[in-house]
Order: C-alpha cells, then structure tokens, then sequence
C-alpha cells in the first residue's frame, strides 16, 4: 500500500468502527418513556423545603426519628449513629457498645423506635436491642433465623423479608424475639410473577399507627397491606398500568447465581408509610408532565391506604447531580437523603385538607378502583 | 520512523504477540464462563436486543483474528482487525462512561478487575500498538515489494 492508501484506510476504518458503535448507541438509547395512561395531580399541593443539611458523609440512611431527633446510620460503621435534630441544626454521633467484644459485620441494620433501638444483620444472622438511654445493645435473636430485612413492630416482634427455604422464593413473615424465638412466615403475601426472587423486589415498612405491615413493589404498580398477624387486608395499586413485572432473570450454573439478563423497568424506587398515608418515589413519567422538572427531581405520589386512592404528588428537588435515595415520614415532615445532604419538607394541611381537596368537583384526582 | 529496522520488526512481532495474548486470554475466560458472560452483556441497555449474538461472536471473532496475527500472509489483516475491534471496544467504555446510566462490565479474568477508566486507557493503549504494527508492516511491505518487483 502507498502513504496515501493507508492513510485512507486507517480513516475509513476508524470512521466506520466509531460510526457503528455510536449508531448502535443511539438507536438502543431508550428515551424516557411517557406513560400516558394516568396524570399526576400537581397542582393542590407543594410541600415546602424548610430545612437542609450536609452532613458531609454519603451513604447514610434513616434507622429512625422522633419528634424531635433523626437517627441515621451507616452500614459501614454499624456500632455509630449520626444524630441530628428535627430543625436539622445540630449534629452529634452517639457510639453504640454491645455485649460482646465483637460482632461480624456483613450487611448490618440499625433501627431505632424509642425507647428502643436494635443493631441487627440477618445473613450471619443477630438482632440485639437495647435502650436510647444508654445505646447498650444486647443479643436477643437465641435461634439462627435468618433475613434480609427487618422492621422492628415492637419491642419483641420484627417483621421480616427472608428468602423462604421451602420454595426459594421471598417471603414476608415476623420474627418474636421470646424466651424461645420464634419464627413466621407467610407464603401468601407476596405474589410470585416471575421468578420469586427479583420481582417481589420492593420497600417493607411497618405503619405503628395502624400497626400494619406495607410492601411496595418495586417492579410492578402493586402494594400489599397486611396485619400483624401477616394476615392480607388489602392490595393496593400505584398509579401507573405495570402491572407485571418486566424483568428478565438468568441463571449462571456455574457459580449457582440468580441475576437480572437485562435491565429492568423501575416503577416504584422507594416508599414510605405513615397514618394513613403511603408516600411512594414512583420512577414512571406521567402523561403532560414537565420533562425538565422530572430530570432535575424525584416525585412523590401519596395514596390514602384506607379508600385505596391516589391523592396527589410532589416533586423533590435533587442536589447537585444528587437524587433522592431514601425517605422517611414522621407527623407532617418529610424527611429525605439526597447525596450526602439531608432535607425535610412539611408536609402542610395534610390530613386536614385532603377530604376537601379531593371532593371539589374540579379535582383531576385518578381515582384507583378497588381491587 | 528513523528506527532501526531490525527493532521495528521485534516491535511489530512484540505488539502482535501482545495482541495474541490477549484475545486469546479475553475469548477463552468468556468462554469458560459462558453463561455468565450472556448475562452480562445482555444487562449493557446497549447490547441487550442483540445479546445472544453479541455474546457468541465476539469470543470467536477475538480467536480468528489471533489466528490471523499468526499466519504471516494475513498478518496486515489481522493488525487492521484488532485495530477496528480494540477501537470499537474503546469507544464502547468511553460512551458507556460518559453517556449511559448504568455501567455493566462483560471483561473475562483479571480485566474484570481493571476500573472503568483503566480499562479505558488500556484500550486506547492497545489501540495504539495496533495502528503502529500497521504502520510498520506497511513500511516493511513496501520495502520489499519493490525488491520482489524489479526481480
């Protein structure tokens, strides 16, 4: 080949290997999809942010609030929690001791409901609980049960999400933490669609006003509201029409893994109980809702549990590049982890103002049927 | 280039070892894991219609232009090859990392372990060598056609 006609082809090759990556880029790159099935209601409602903190450490997530103090957690340092008060002015770290030289740390969970507070990772597995009077923990869990997530109901009872080993698929249940543990569990709370494992996916919160249990579904439009006895009240539905999951699962024999084959449809992120409200960071754009507004903020929708009903939505500002990764509910405020920042919103006429919201006829409230 | 010739030579049979080795290396541990690596590539939003193809030919494609790196007549031929499929793997990281949402990595063995940006001047390295063995057989090519020419 001469100079010429090798420069020409290294050309033509770069172009056309640069060219054809871009190109399978762009027509893979799936745009936001608009779900035009439902419309968010924006217009009654606009919560306030009215305070905001950095607490300068990222990866903390809400192990608990009162009145008047937020604690916060980090899986990185499970024997230390950052507490902040509700006006988010002052912040403090309080060390937890236990009644052991040392704990095995895998996936480790701190939750506090004055006067209690309990340190516990259900993989090795352990709960220990102990007093916010002087943050002791002792053991508690005698029998080895397991779990992958757990909220504590009361001072002896958790409820749990664990991987059943009867059928290897998710299941909600309870763990009593009595002179002898017990353990419970229901394999007819959460509905297998796909492959019992991902799909069940979701946010396990316990409501202490109406002790009930409520599981949102990450990948399907669903939630689920059981007692305390793990007995089914009622399955609620979010706003959107993904009503099956829409996740692909493969499985690796070689190393016996279960893992997703591709990338799955995100409906509902997170979600939050209190009285009878459930808050949810839906991931779904609604029809007619503003594109900017969306990229630069998370959504909120809030349900009334007791009619199965949509109310309405508000949007929570990101921070930086920073979305909301977590929330949490106490009285009127709204509390949110974004990035490293903590904020708190008011949640303002509330439960006073929504019977009349949603009975003035000119209401663009999507009124779910029930199930 | 006013480098000896006889250095360019052990250059462009070094950067054709490299990229032996390499390919080699990168087919086998996707092979070796096969199920795995479906999975992975199908999770790359930008590879997830064409997954089950993806995932068969680029193993074989990474032995076959080995092969061709190896035999001396197809020696130009496979340098232009790794040069096109080191570049479009380049460019696959760097859109990746600068424009997709989330970041799978589908890289058999130890490449598994290298970060994103790692990986990424790795393969720009790679493509380098590649665009210098081209530059140099051609050299070479040149230099004893005319030879062969006037015999």
């Amino acid at each position: 080949m001469t100079q010429k006609k090798l420069r020409l082809s290294l050309l033509v090759c770069t172009i056309l290997s640069i060219g054809l990556v871009t190109l399978l880029f762009a027509f893979t790159q799936k745009s936001l999809q608009r779900d035009t099935s439902f419309k968010r209601d924006l217009s009654f409602y606009n919560p306030t942010k009215i305070h905001e903190l950095d607490l300068e450490l990222n990866g903390l997530y809400i192990a608990g609030a009162t009145e008047e103090q937020i604690y916060l957690g980090h899986p990185r340092s499970p024997l230390y929690l950052t507490v902040v008060d509700s006006a988010l002015q002052k912040k403090q770290q309080v060390h937890l001791t236990i009644d052991q030289d040392s704990l095995p740390f895998r996936s480790p969970q701190i939750r506090v409901t004055p006067p209690y507070f309990f340190l516990m990772d259900g993989t090795i597995p352990y709960i220990l609980r102990g007093n916010v009077k002087d943050w002791k923990a002792y053991s508690m869990l005698e029998k080895p049960f397991y779990f992958t997530f757990a909220e504590p109901i009361d001072s002896v009872t958790l409820a749990i999400k664990t991987l059943s080993a009867k059928t290897n698929e998710y299941v909600l249940g309870s763990i009593h933490l009595s002179d002898t543990a017990t353990i419970k569990l229901s394999h007819k709370l959460l509905q297998k669609q796909v492959d019992g494992m991902f799909d069940v996916d979701g946010t396990l919160q316990y409501n202490h006003q109406r002790r009930q249990l409520v599981h949102t579904y990450r990948y399907r439009n669903q939630y689920i509201v059981a007692n305390d006895s793990l007995q089914l009240q009622f399955i609620g539905n979010t706003l959107d029409t993904i009503s099956q999951a829409q996740i692909k699962v493969g499985t690796i024999a070689s190393k016996n893994q279960i893992k997703m084959a591709a990338p799955a449809l995100m409906v509902n992120k997170y979600s939050a109980t209190s009285g009878k409200h459930l808050y949810v960071n839906s991931k779904l754009l609604g029809s007619k809702e503003s594109l900017t507004l969306w990229k630069k903020s998370s959504v909120i929708d809030i349900y009334n549990m007791d009619k199965n009903q949509y109310l309405f939505s508000f949007y929570v500002d990101d921070i930086g590049k920073d979305k909301l990764r977590s929330f949490y509910i106490k009285n009127d405020k709204f509390i949110g982890l974004i990035g490293s920042y903590i904020v708190t919103y008011q949640l303002n006429h509330l439960n006073e103002g929504i019977t009349s919201l949603y009975n003035t006829p000119n209401s663009q409230t999507h009124v779910v049927p029930k199930t | 280039m006013k480098i000896h010739p006889k250095f360019k030579n052990i250059l462009l049979e070094f950067i054709c070892f490299l990229y032996i080795l390499l390919f080699v290396y990168a087919a086998l541990s996707k092979l070796l894991v096969f199920d795995e690596f479906k999975i992975q590539i199908g999770q790359s939003a930008m590879l997830t219609p064409f997954a089950g193809v993806v995932a068969w030919v680029i193993p074989y494609l990474e032995i076959l232009i080995a092969l061709l790196l190896i035999i001396p007549r197809f020696k130009l031929l496979g340098l232009f090859a790794s040069f096109n499929l080191m570049l479009m793997f380049t460019v696959y990281i760097f859109i990746i990392l600068n424009f997709s949402n989330d970041i799978p990595c589908s890289c058999g063995g130890v490449l598994e372990k290298l970060g994103w940006t790692e990986h990424l001047i790795f393969n720009i390295a790679f493509v380098i060598l590649a665009f210098m063995g081209i530059l140099i057989m051609n050299e070479r090519n040149n230099l004893v056609t005319p030879k062969f020419a006037s015999l």
